[in-house]
């Protein structure tokens, strides 16, 4: 039997009915992408599985608070991995963050097929290439901010550069960025 | 940023979330007034949520998955129970303030007491379940954790190989390394001592005079780690205790080295 595959926004409004079958549903959807984000970051299996097991539990606790008008689940979802991995590297404190739904990006929706997998071994090929088109010091700056959790003015004393040229090397990195993707049709933004 | 501006080129920096504590809090405010600025940072997020594609793909173990959905069944259950209870709670609450015959005051209010009793009993009853099928659930998840590690020790020891690792000076805490053939490298622990609160032990090999991070130890007492490479004889094992950061090589002196046999 072929089971309809239920949207994102669909499991969502099934958690808040305590619906524990959405969360596997969203488990398995998002598991990859989500625990490489963390690993990525953190270098350390252990911690990206405690970011992972943490981030999930949020939607689930928090399901009711999503508002499918101001982002998009995935979008949701990232960004709770990202806050609470970069939380976990800046300070070992036990205390986190909480990510009110209001901080998640305002774009249109995509829709996420259900070869999600595949998809986004693909779409990770892109940005991969992407960001390797960038300048090097720009690329640099990115990585340190997103991926190390460095912040501009950390950033700034690594490169020994002014605090005004990191700002602007973001900018312009993720400026490039953008018209990489788009022109390579992923839609990174609609604003 | 300076007071009333907009924030330029750290909309950017806003976006990627790199910014210092005190400059993240003046452009929340500076948000809060200005659409703009707003929109703008929007645009960049929609940039920053496909990086997470750029990291190479990885999947986690699929204990992770037992974990969470034990984690949170055992969540769904508790909110079941609280609600059950306080729906009967409130009722009984609302049946005693209602007593239709005034001439049935006092009969009331002693119905109420006793009522309030039972219903007090039922839920605390009801809590004390509740609490123990939590412990139970937590018991099963605990249990499946030892049974892996059990597995991977055997399998170790049936076909791989085992290093036991000395006491540490005053016998604290003592290991072993178990390395099986086709599965990843397991570093287990018994009495293993908590890290002071803000810091981690990392462990380390040293091959060839190469310093290689090989993972954090979260837990403490009996507790285990996958290394995050395999070992062989002549690598040394070593140990620091220093913040969590994500840095190649040690931040802080070795407490202990091992030399593997």
């Amino acid at each position: 039997m072929i089971r309809s595959e239920r949207s994102d926004e669909q499991l969502v409004d099934a958690l808040t009915k305590q619906d524990t079958r959405a969360l596997e549903e969203l488990y398995d959807r998002y598991k990859t992408v989500a625990y490489s984000l963390a690993y990525r970051i953190l270098g350390d299996r252990g911690a990206a599985e405690d970011v992972l097991q943490d981030a999930f539990l949020r939607l689930w606790r928090r399901a009711a608070s999503f508002q499918g008008s101001r982002g998009t689940v995935r979008g949701w979802l990232m960004a709770i991995v990202h806050h609470r991995a970069i939380d976990m590297l800046r300070s070992a404190t036990t205390s986190s963050s909480e990510l009110a739904f209001d901080e998640v990006p305002e774009y249109e929706s995509e829709d996420i097929p259900p070869w999600q997998a595949v998809w986004d071994a693909q779409r990770g090929e892109l940005v991969r290439g992407a960001l390797d088109r960038l300048p090097l010091e720009q690329k640099k700056s990115i990585e340190l901010a997103y991926f190390s959790g460095y912040t501009q003015v950390e950033i700034a004393g690594l490169m020994g550069v002014p605090l005004g040229t990191v700002k602007g090397r973001v900018r312009m990195g993720l400026e490039k960025l953008k018209n990489l993707l788009n022109s390579a049709s992923l839609g990174a933004t609609s604003s | 940023m300076i007071s009333g501006e907009h924030l330029g080129d750290e909309a950017a920096v806003y976006a990627l979330n790199a910014l210092a504590a005190d400059d993240k809090s003046a452009a929340d405010r500076h948000l809060a007034e200005c659409p703009e600025c707003r929109q703008t940072v929007a645009g960049y997020r929609g940039v920053a949520d496909v990086l997470p594609l750029a990291a190479p793909t990885t999947d986690p173990d699929a204990g992770v998955r037992r974990r969470v959905m034990a984690a949170v069944r055992s969540d769904a259950s508790a909110q079941h129970v609280l609600r059950k209870n306080l729906g009967r709670d409130s009722l009984s609450i609302g049946r005693a303030r209602v007593p239709r015959l005034v001439s049935a005051r006092a009969l009331a209010a002693f119905a109420v007491v006793i009522l309030a009793a039972v219903v007090s009993v039922e839920v605390r009853q009801l809590v004390h379940a509740q609490r123990q099928m939590a412990e139970m659930r937590s018991q099963v998840v605990a249990n499946n954790q030892i049974a892996d590690q059990g597995h991977a020790v055997m399998v170790a020891l049936a076909k791989g190989k085992y290093w036991k690792l000395p006491a540490a000076e005053g016998g604290a805490w003592h290991g072993a390394i178990l390395q099986p053939p086709n599965e990843k490298t397991a570093m287990l622990f018994g009495m293993f001592p908590r890290a002071p609160h803000g810091m981690v032990y990392r462990v380390w090999v040293i091959r060839h005079g190469s310093v290689h991070g090989a993972g954090m130890i979260h837990g403490s007492g009996m507790t285990m780690m996958h290394m995050s490479m395999p070992v062989q004889s002549g690598d040394v094992v070593a140990f620091t205790m220093e913040m969590p950061t994500n840095s190649p090589v040690p931040t802080a002196s070795y407490m202990m080295k091992v030399t593997l046999d």
